[in-house]
């Protein structure tokens, strides 16, 4: 009251003469904003042309302005006039455009300029999942899968995959032992609402050495909006005999914090083939990951915790012994080990545990550019059973701790949409310690990892057209190891002679040694996009890339038990060099007769490191293939075709098709492994509440390998006889139908219960994949129906 | 707002850096000397009526050659040793026997008329199915040829002929030259 009292005291006393004047300004680019109001009281007044306004006949008091613009949030500001007569107001007038700010744009929006990307969003997502990011991303068009049976599934993109792509948890670069063919990423699919896929090196922002390309999988906040909203999916598959259950919560506030919450869990029993239960193929996974934050226009930050835990059986005909063994899985029509159905899961198996923590900063600036800084923090636990004698029946035969800590920091210059630049840096270090309790010797030794990276990304605006992008990074990898060589194998390798310095300890018939290397490298990335005509458009990139070799590379040594094969590294091994040219053509039309995208490329790799066998080894386990780990030049060229046409009106069909060609030029024979040529397709009928989905997945026969058969001598009849032994050839072609519906209802909301059905494998068809490392052994799975129901509140 | 995120940024370098430091020990990695190697397998051959037994052993670097006499009966007794440490040698054989379920030692041969059966003092397993550490062997006339054993691990059955009837992982592989004289 006494206050108010001074207030109307403090009026009388004083004149309205005061004045105020200044601009409004877009904070984002500096521009000057015509026609924003200002309103006080119950007056407005607009800015003119050059966003310029003044007030006149203001009292000398405090006064509440509301200053407004088309797209823009309004903004409050209480100014004194005794203190203030010029001001200007900064307003947030490319709010939508901004990635922090709103979910739905920027999932439209492409990460690079010019390289060919693609994208699942959640809905496409939902389909999948009880099942893994590896199984969903086959949707796009030149991405495979390299499975160890059908729960590990890891991407394959243009024919290249494990340390030759990056993924991107959440902004930050998974650490997960990706290295290995038979390790899929240890992240939840039902952990995000994006996942994209850039088919090359050119995002330079993720990492220098991602030849093969970078699979981003992001779940934003949803901020600045009151809102709570979430969902309750459970998937019941007949194939497995289990499902999946996964929830998720969103929480946001107008004010600009937000929050979530997600967690799933899996449970299955053994897979079945069409003739037999695939044996020890269960699977459990459970996982959860919460996130919150505070953004704004100007200033924001996010902190981030995931954790994965899974386990995962291994067909259990699929552990042999040695090559023989392997003779007779081959030769036998079915797997050499079928036991009753089982939800239990026994050796072989994996169990992989990640942590992910972050936290992220960003903070605008005016007329400039936005700040990003980020820490991340991640554990992985990777552990695996092999079947084992005695006291070491249940000790992990491989169990490999690796810590890393990231921090990086980039700053986007965007106040110029016609010429954005963005420069950062990326900084790692990581620990890698194999638990030496395994009693087995240690396939990835102790080593520490430090990564520092630069780069500076460009994006110019030529004309309304054409945009053009160019960027460049460079590395630093230093590995700094302690790795023992039985002194044998070392002399074998001709170290003794090149690396004897770097022994440090006589450890019996062991050397203890300390490689300690570096790499640097450089790379590189241009393009444009030129659209043009009625949603045409034209992308082209070239890319330079240099990947230094991974652990497995450098440092195997011995006996693989799951491949049966001594694998040898070598510590002689330099940098990949890869050299990319990627062009797509899309078009949204043609001819009235639907939406094609038509992606070449083609890629030349410079000491391309591969296995090859060199050899048999006689041991007291019988006989061993030896592949040794060689650097060679590869050329990879291929083609992704993406068409998809309206038949009625409610009636759509899409199909895709890739073709890949991969040749060790060095060698001059097939680099293996090549995805062979591969349709999809599908036709949709969607009504109202209905979505009726028919798909078909047609694999064709890889008739480009290289050959790797060798002989075995065996004892028949009291003979002894010679038998090749044929692990090339790749399995005949395949096509495999799925039909899927679901049903919309309104229960409480619209659209809030989504009730589906589906079959996959609906003919029940055996057929093997080339890209599955257990086709030697068993058929890929069989029919299999799921129920799906999808809760959204 | 600006000095918050500046705050932010310190300490996430500080912890960083803390976090390098805490880690960087340089402690040399244990050694692994792999305790569920066999390095050696070894026969003791007794001819039926002596008491005198000869020993063939196989290993990575040597591999002793066996010598039979035509018409004879003989008592083979298979062992499984790790000699990767000579002062600490483990004798395998007794895993194999406490584990005799799971596990089945078998012989294919080129030497003609050479046949053996399970031994009466052999292994017998819960199912009554006697494992072959044990085996008794006749020979016929005067040849060459060779012997290869095998020790596998969870066979799918105990009865056949050949390796191929059996299944299981090879976790031994090994052949003896055999001279019948």
């Amino acid at each position: 009251m006494l206050v108010f009292l001074l207030g109307v005291n403090f009026l009388f006393a004083q004149e309205c003469d005061k004045t105020l004047s200044g601009r409004v300004i877009d904070f984002h680019d500096g521009v000057s904003l015509e026609g924003a109001t200002i309103t006080y009281n119950s007056t407005t007044i607009k800015t003119d042309s050059n966003g310029a306004y003044k007030i006149i006949g203001l009292c000398g008091t405090s006064y509440a302005f509301t200053i407004s613009h088309v797209d823009c949030n309004s903004q409050v500001v209480t100014i004194d006039l005794n203190d203030v007569s010029k001001k200007d107001f900064y307003l947030e007038h490319h709010y939508t455009n901004l990635e922090e700010v709103d979910v739905e744009s920027s999932a439209q929006k492409k990460t690079t300029n010019s390289q060919t990307e693609d994208k699942l969003n959640r809905k496409q997502l939902d389909q999948y999942s009880s099942l893994s990011i590896g199984d969903a991303l086959q949707e796009i068009s030149g991405v495979n899968s390299l499975s160890s049976g059908n729960t590990i599934v890891k991407p394959v993109i243009q024919g290249l995959h494990s340390s030759r792509i990056i993924m991107i948890n959440n902004g930050v670069r998974q650490e997960d032992q990706e290295w290995g063919e038979e390790h899929s990423p240890n992240l939840d699919i039902n952990a995000f609402n994006e996942l994209k896929v850039i088919k090359g090196a050119g995002a330079l922002q993720y990492g220098g050495n991602a030849i093969g390309g970078v699979i981003i999988a992001e779940n934003k906040l949803t901020t600045l909006q009151d809102t709570i909203f979430g969902k309750a999916q459970l998937a019941l598959s007949s194939n497995g005999r289990g499902g999946g259950l996964n929830t998720a919560l969103n929480l946001g506030f107008k004010e600009g914090w937000g929050a979530k919450f997600q967690g799933t869990l899996k449970h299955f029993g053994d897979s079945e083939a069409p003739d037999y239960i695939l044996s020890n193929t269960g699977h459990r996974e459970q996982s959860f990951s919460t996130g919150f934050g505070y953004s704004s226009f100007t200033y924001g930050f996010e902190g981030y915790y995931s954790f994965y835990n899974a386990t995962q059986g291994i067909l259990r005909a699929s552990h042999i012994g040695n090559t023989g063994d392997l003779v007779r899985a081959i030769n036998s029509s079915q797997p050499l080990v079928i036991n009753d159905f089982t939800y239990d899961i026994n050796a072989p198996k994996q169990e992989t545990q990640h942590h992910l923590a972050k936290l992220k900063v960003y903070n605008r600036f005016k007329n400039l550019g936005r700040l990003n800084l980020q820490y991340s923090f991640q554990f992985n636990n990777r552990k695996e059973f092999d079947i084992r004698r005695g006291d070491d029946r249940d000790k992990a035969s491989l169990d490999l701790e690796l810590l890393t800590h990231s921090l990086e920091g980039s700053f986007l210059f965007d106040s110029n949409d016609n010429f954005t630049k963005n420069i950062g840096f990326q900084y790692s270090y990581q620990i890698n310690t194999p638990n030496p309790d395994t009693g087995v010797r240690r396939l990835i030794p102790d080593y520490k990892k430090t990564n520092a990276g630069i780069f500076a990304i460009t994006e110019f605006k030529i004309n309304e057209n054409l945009i053009a992008d160019a960027g460049v990074r460079y590395d630093f990898v230093n590995i700094d190891a302690k790795k023992f060589y039985e002194k044998d194998v070392w002399d074998e390798r001709g170290y003794n002679t090149e690396f004897a310095n770097l022994i440090i300890e006589d450890a019996g018939d062991q050397w203890l040694t300390n490689p300690n290397f570096d790499y640097s490298s450089v790379s590189a990335s241009a393009g444009i996009n030129y659209s043009y005509g009625n949603q045409n458009s034209f992308l082209f990139n070239a890319s330079y890339a240099n990947r230094a070799p991974n652990p497995v590379e450098l440092f195997s040594d011995g006996l693989h038990h799951s491949a049966a094969i001594i694998e040898l590294g070598d510590l002689r091994f330099d940098q990949e060099k890869a050299l990319k040219f990627s062009i797509s053509s899309e078009h949204q039309d043609v001819f009235g007769l639907g939406s094609l995208t038509v992606s070449p490329y083609i890629s030349s790799i410079n000491d391309f490191i591969l296995l090859e066998p060199t050899g048999i080894e006689f041991t007291i386990r019988g006989s061993f293939p030896v592949w040794e780990y060689k650097q060679t030049n590869a050329l990879l060229y291929g083609i992704d075709i993406d068409y998809g046409v309206n038949i009625m009106e409610n009636l759509k069909f899409n199909t895709a098709f890739s073709y890949i060609y991969g040749q060790d030029t060095t060698a001059d024979e097939p680099l293996i492994n090549m995805p062979a040529p591969n349709f999809r397709s599908e036709l949709v009928y969607e009504k109202e509440k209905w979505n009726l989905k028919l798909r078909n997945n047609t694999v064709l026969e890889q008739t480009r390998f290289p050959n790797n058969n060798f002989d075995i001598d065996f004892i028949e009849n009291g003979v002894e006889q010679t038998a090749l032994v044929d692990i090339s050839t790749p399995p005949p072609s395949y096509t495999v139908f799925d039909l899927s519906g679901t049903y919309t209802f309104n229960i409480w909301n619209p659209k809030d219960l989504t009730l589906g059905m589906s079959v996959t494998n609906i003919f029940d068809t055996n057929y093997r994949d080339y890209l599955n490392r257990q086709r030697y052994y068993a058929d890929n799975v069989g029919r299999n129906f799921t129920l799906n129901l999808n809760f959204k509140f | 707002m600006k000095t918050t995120i500046n705050k932010l940024a310190a300490l996430l370098f500080l912890s960083t850096i803390v976090f390098t430091s805490c880690s960087s020990d340089d402690d040399n990695p244990a050694v692994i000397n792999e305790e569920e190697t066999i390095t050696t397998v070894r026969l003791t051959v007794l001819e039926s009526g002596t008491t005198a037994p000869e020993v063939y052993t196989w290993t990575e670097s040597t591999q002793d050659a066996i010598t039979l006499s035509a018409n004879t009966t003989y008592n083979f007794k298979i062992e499984f040793l790790d000699e990767s440490n000579p002062s600490d040698v483990d004798n395998i054989t007794e895993e194999v026997i406490a584990e005799k379920d799971e596990h089945f030692v078998f012989y294919e041969t080129t030497v003609s008329g050479l046949s053996f059966t399970n031994a009466s003092d052999d292994t017998i397993d819960s199912n009554n199915i006697g494992i072959n550490i044990s085996t008794d062997w006749s020979s016929t006339d005067a040849t060459t040829g060779i012997v290869r054993a095998f020790l596998i691990h969870e066979p799918t059955t105990k009865e056949g002929d050949s390796r191929d009837d059996f299944g299981g992982e090879t976790d031994i592989e090994v052949s003896f030259s055999v001279t019948v004289q």
